[in-house]
């Protein structure tokens, strides 16, 4: 599951690419206007081209992930405690144990056995009256409301700094150092952007992928989180007296243990401590939890 | 980027359409997460995951070719596809653009 995620740094990274080739793609165009501010014509034609290539280069990846997405087959724990069928979901998991696509169950056997499972399936069935009790319990609730707010506080520091990886290297003044065309400050931006996912973002993935099960998910969660109160406390101290050099290192940095610590951890553990039946539904609180914060009281920066 | 096509002369989106576009995306993602996450459960991941793809793909690519016109703010425009192309996805991606 943390390798499914990483796969979200794999994405940032492609983006990061784009955009550095669209920007030397359109050198000759972007070269001739001094600013952002003063680029029309030519130049504005050739930043509307960039970006619906970037945002339409989002459709790439999709399609293939969708080429394969139709072609996995359930997951046996869904047919069997949702589904009910139990036969099915026996066939699959021995299929899947030795390697095969999956588990084609003797159809008269199936359809037995999903009937005989209705009667006597003592797992209690979905159902919102269900799904309450479920939660009614305190070590229940507790479990979600743990999942729920950790990444909600997670999500408060990470989509307020990462939706504006831009505007940051804006701000620390790295897009701008020495840019005096327009050419110069989006290849700067975009550049930063990609030295901020492959020596930040990336490798803390990949990190969480190897240590994950070793480490424990709670003392990487953990770690995390103190490490990186520690670098934001040094990034808003010595703010005024830190170059922009500085300051680009501890952002990445941060990017690192935000994504070798909560940022995949609290991916993770909902996707593994819910009832199957539930487990959508809570993984999607759980994240949602975290969104929430911005459309409620605080606005991305 | 966007900033710099349509308010040519300042080469930056006004902080507020800014904040507009961003708010907007968080909020079509919680609603997604939540509707999204619990239909999962109720008709299965695997469907679910063929049909959210595929508004993705389809709302990125009517993103990638929306413009404003006359009676329609690009602001806009970028809100409605953006809302519905990250309702789907869990993660949602952040290229600063």
């Amino acid at each position: 599951m943390g390798a499914v995620f990483a796969m979200q740094g794999l994405g940032q990274l492609t983006a990061a690419f784009v955009m550095l080739f669209v920007t030397l793609g359109f050198k000759q165009s972007l070269i001739m206007s001094t600013k952002p501010a003063n680029c029309t014509g030519d130049c504005a034609l050739a930043v509307d081209k960039m970006w619906r290539t970037l945002i339409g280069f989002g459709a790439v990846p999709g399609c293939i992930a969708l080429y394969y997405r139709l072609t996995i087959p359930e997951t046996p724990r869904y047919t069997f405690d949702v589904a009910r069928d139990v036969e099915r979901a026996q066939d699959d998991v021995k299929a899947y144990m030795s390697g095969q696509h999956e588990g084609h169950p003797d159809e008269l056997a199936r359809v037995a056995a999903q009937k005989q499972a209705l009667e006597a399936m003592t797992v209690p069935k979905a159902s919102w009256s269900d799904f309450f009790r479920h939660y009614s319990k305190l070590k229940n609730a507790k479990l979600l409301a743990g999942t729920a707010l950790s990444w909600c506080f997670l999500d408060i520091a990470y989509y307020g700094l990462s939706l504006n990886n831009a505007a940051i290297l804006n701000v620390i003044g790295y897009s701008t150092a020495g840019a005096t065309t327009t050419y110069q400050y989006l290849y700067n931006t975009a550049v930063g952007n990609l030295i901020i996912v492959l020596a930040g973002a990336v490798p803390g993935y990949w990190f969480t992928v190897a240590t994950v099960d070793t480490i424990g998910r709670k003392p990487l969660q953990f770690m995390g989180f103190a490490i990186l109160t520690v670098l934001f406390i040094v990034m808003g101290f010595a703010y005024h007296h830190l170059s922009a050099n500085g300051l680009l290192a501890i952002y990445v940095l941060a990017q690192f243990f935000f994504n070798f610590g909560p940022n995949s951890t609290t991916f993770i553990v909902p996707g593994e401590c819910f009832p199957t039946r539930y487990r959508s539904t809570s993984h999607g609180i759980s994240a949602a939890s975290g969104k929430v914060r911005l459309s409620s009281f605080l606005p991305p920066i | 980027m966007l900033g710099i096509v349509y308010f040519p002369g300042k080469g930056t989106i006004p902080t507020t359409s800014d904040t507009a576009i961003k708010l907007a995306t968080s909020a079509g993602t919680v609603v997604g997460q939540l509707g999204f996450g619990a239909l999962a459960d109720i008709i299965g991941r695997k469907k679910m995951y063929g049909l959210e793809l595929i508004i993705i793909i389809f709302a990125t690519l009517a993103h990638a070719l929306s413009s404003g016109s006359p009676s329609v703010n690009i602001i806009g425009v970028i809100i409605f596809w953006r809302v519905i192309m990250v309702s789907p996805a869990v993660v949602s991606n952040a290229t600063g653009c």
